[in-house]
């Protein structure tokens, strides 16, 4: 990152205005001349006035702004970051069923909302390892815990509605996410459920998957999406209402096994935003973030081009094009 | 200037001028133009001091004195200067200033004129006619001449011939000699420079500075016109040079060729160089042809 150490100084530069009009609107008008019969002539045969007669000027102007430069000094900063103490870690649970493409809310889907959502809340968090897994009939880990949060967004994106599943295994869903933090060393686990339907697939129980997760001390929030009644759902080119049912008592019950009290209901983005930000409070670290920069300065290019044309400016003046008188 | 020093540049001019014309010029200007030469006026009594040559045997045989026969000289011939005090004049890039150089023809001129018993006039003129000093006689009146061009501070900067020789032609009613020294950098004045010489002898001088008929190759030269008071910078080439001087050269065989179309002898001068050899040879050109 580019920045000046005194960046007052760049106002100097500002010098150079008055100077080139100086040097233009009186200077050139005012100088001293020869006398010469034949300047028709000449003219008719050179043109306009020579503008090269700038050309020292235009040196010095370089010279003179380049000058300001150095003593704002630029640098060029590369940060580094040291943290201290250890974070989280949080496994996101997003469900990627069907149902998610209804559109009862904003922008396209229930589910391309619960992605962004799920984006905010990672450009949020620090120095915490958070993974994604997606479940419908089955349940994936699309990324396993890491702190590469790029990684995370781009993954992030490439996640669609799982078009074939046949159902939600929310159980599955929690259980894998489950796994996936068993062997954390992490102070505090934390999953992040989010659904909208009820289960009605897999092998594992959800109350069963949340016993599990109470027993390795692993916070589940639990987030229904929609809510009950006839909601639009694409269907050919159109929509049409269907009945999406939200188990959310199956949800209460997994949070209160977890230690979150509560499932919590999203009717719309803006719930979902507000439940994400609850859980971003909720979860806070703390962590010591030292910044370190290191500089790498500038000047002496400037300072370089400065002696450059000066040197340019003598060259010129005195060797190259002369001017008389 | 003041005065001493007016004077001193005075005398400095006509004592090189003065050497010149008694050494190289006496003769050559006196057969220069043709005159009646001279003519009989009286015949007086001998007297001890005059010349044995001038005794009429005649008139002594007859009265048993000796007599001598006298002569008058009555060719006077106007020698009129006209003379460019435009601004153009100002210029001196090497050797001496192009008005000085105007002086010292013009001192030698007038010198040669005066020692052959001419009359010397002045007219001096830029845009407008800005001196008029008739033909007279005497080494005053030329050291006055000589004043005059050296120091008049003319009030126009421009150059008008036509009108500068329309003015000499309505005042010259005798037949005079008439020198044109100027750098004829004018247009519109032929015609009436062909009809004033159908009536006078004229003569050309025309007077260029070196950084009138070259300019350099290189470099930035901040120029002004004194004439128009235009400001030019001049990026100097090799081939704004080429193209400069063809057009110089174009320009002087133009002006040559027009002026011997009208029958006016002319001779082109540059400062930096000298007049005597080109002065004696217009004298003695225009002897042949007489």
């Amino acid at each position: 990152m580019l920045e000046y150490f005194k960046p007052l100084y760049l106002w100097g530069i500002l010098i150079v205005i008055p100077y080139l009009i100086w040097e233009i609107f009186y200077k050139d008008r005012h100088r001293v001349r020869f006398i010469h019969n034949r300047t028709r002539l000449l003219r008719k045969i050179g043109g306009y006035s020579s503008w090269l007669r700038f050309l020292p000027v235009i040196m010095r102007t370089l010279l003179i702004a380049s000058l300001f430069i150095v003593l704002a000094r630029p640098r060029l900063a590369h940060k580094q970051q040291e943290v201290k103490g250890q974070g989280i870690d949080i496994i996101l649970a997003i469900d990627v069923s069907g149902s998610m493409k209804a559109v009862d809310f904003q922008p396209v889907n229930r589910l391309e909302a619960a992605k962004k959502v799920a984006k905010e809340f990672i450009e949020k968090r620090v120095n915490d390892r958070m993974g994604v897994i997606v479940f419908s009939d089955h349940a994936f880990t699309i990324c396993p815990l890491t702190l590469d949060y790029n990684m995370l967004m781009a993954i992030l994106d490439k996640t669609a509605i799982d078009e074939e599943g046949q159902g939600t295994a929310i159980g599955m869903g929690l259980a894998t996410a489950v796994a996936r933090l068993k062997d954390s060393q992490a102070k505090s686990k934390v999953i992040i459920l989010i659904t909208d339907g009820r289960n009605n697939a897999g092998e594992i129980d959800p109350l069963t998957a949340a016993n599990l997760a109470k027993t390795l001390g692993i916070k589940v929030y639990a987030i229904g999406v929609g809510r009950k009644g006839l909601v639009d759902y694409p269907y050919g080119n159109g929509y049409r209402k269907v009945n999406i049912e939200i188990d959310l008592d199956m949800l209460n019950s997994i949070a209160e096994a977890c230690g979150t009290q509560k499932a919590r209901q999203a009717k719309n983005t803006e719930e979902l935003i507000e439940i994400m930000n609850y859980i971003d409070n909720m979860e806070k670290t703390e962590i010591n973030v030292k910044n370190y920069y290191e500089y790498e300065e500038l000047f002496p290019l400037w300072l370089l081009f400065a002696v450059t044309m000066l040197l340019l400016e003598l060259l010129l003046r005195f060797f190259i094009i002369k001017q008389l008188p | 200037m003041d005065v001493a020093e007016i004077i001193a540049k005075i005398r400095k001019i006509e004592i090189t001028t003065r050497n010149l014309v008694t050494e190289m010029f006496s003769g050559e200007y006196h057969s220069m133009f043709k005159g009646q030469g001279l003519e009989f006026s009286e015949v007086r009594e001998y007297q001890s001091g005059d010349s044995f040559r001038q005794i009429d045997w005649n008139v002594s045989a007859r009265m048993g004195h000796p007599y001598i026969k006298k002569f008058e000289e009555t060719r006077e011939l106007n020698v009129i200067f006209l003379i460019d005090v435009s601004a153009s004049n100002a210029v001196g890039t090497r050797g001496s200033q192009k008005s000085e150089y105007i002086t010292e023809l013009c001192a030698i001129l007038s010198f040669s004129a005066l020692s052959n018993n001419d009359k010397v006039g002045l007219i001096l003129f830029s845009d407008r006619i800005e001196k008029y000093s008739p033909p007279r006689k005497g080494k005053k009146s030329a050291l006055r001449l000589i004043r005059d061009v050296l120091f008049h501070e003319p009030a126009g900067l421009k150059t008008d011939l036509k009108s500068a020789i329309e003015y000499t032609y309505h005042i010259m009613q005798k037949r005079s000699i008439i020198f044109i020294i100027s750098d004829f950098m004018d247009e519109g004045y032929e015609d009436s420079l062909k009809i004033l010489a159908g009536k006078h002898d004229v003569i050309a001088l025309r007077v260029f500075d070196q950084s009138d008929i070259i300019i350099p190759d290189e470099g930035i030269y901040h120029l002004t016109d004194p004439e128009t008071g235009k400001n030019y910078s001049f990026l100097g080439s090799k081939k704004k040079k080429e193209a400069f001087l063809k057009e110089i050269e174009q320009e002087n065989e133009l002006f040559a060729e027009k002026l011997k179309k009208m029958k006016v002898e002319s001779r082109t001068f540059t400062t930096d160089e000298t007049y005597i050899k080109k002065l004696m040879e217009l004298f003695r050109s225009r002897k042949r042809r007489h």
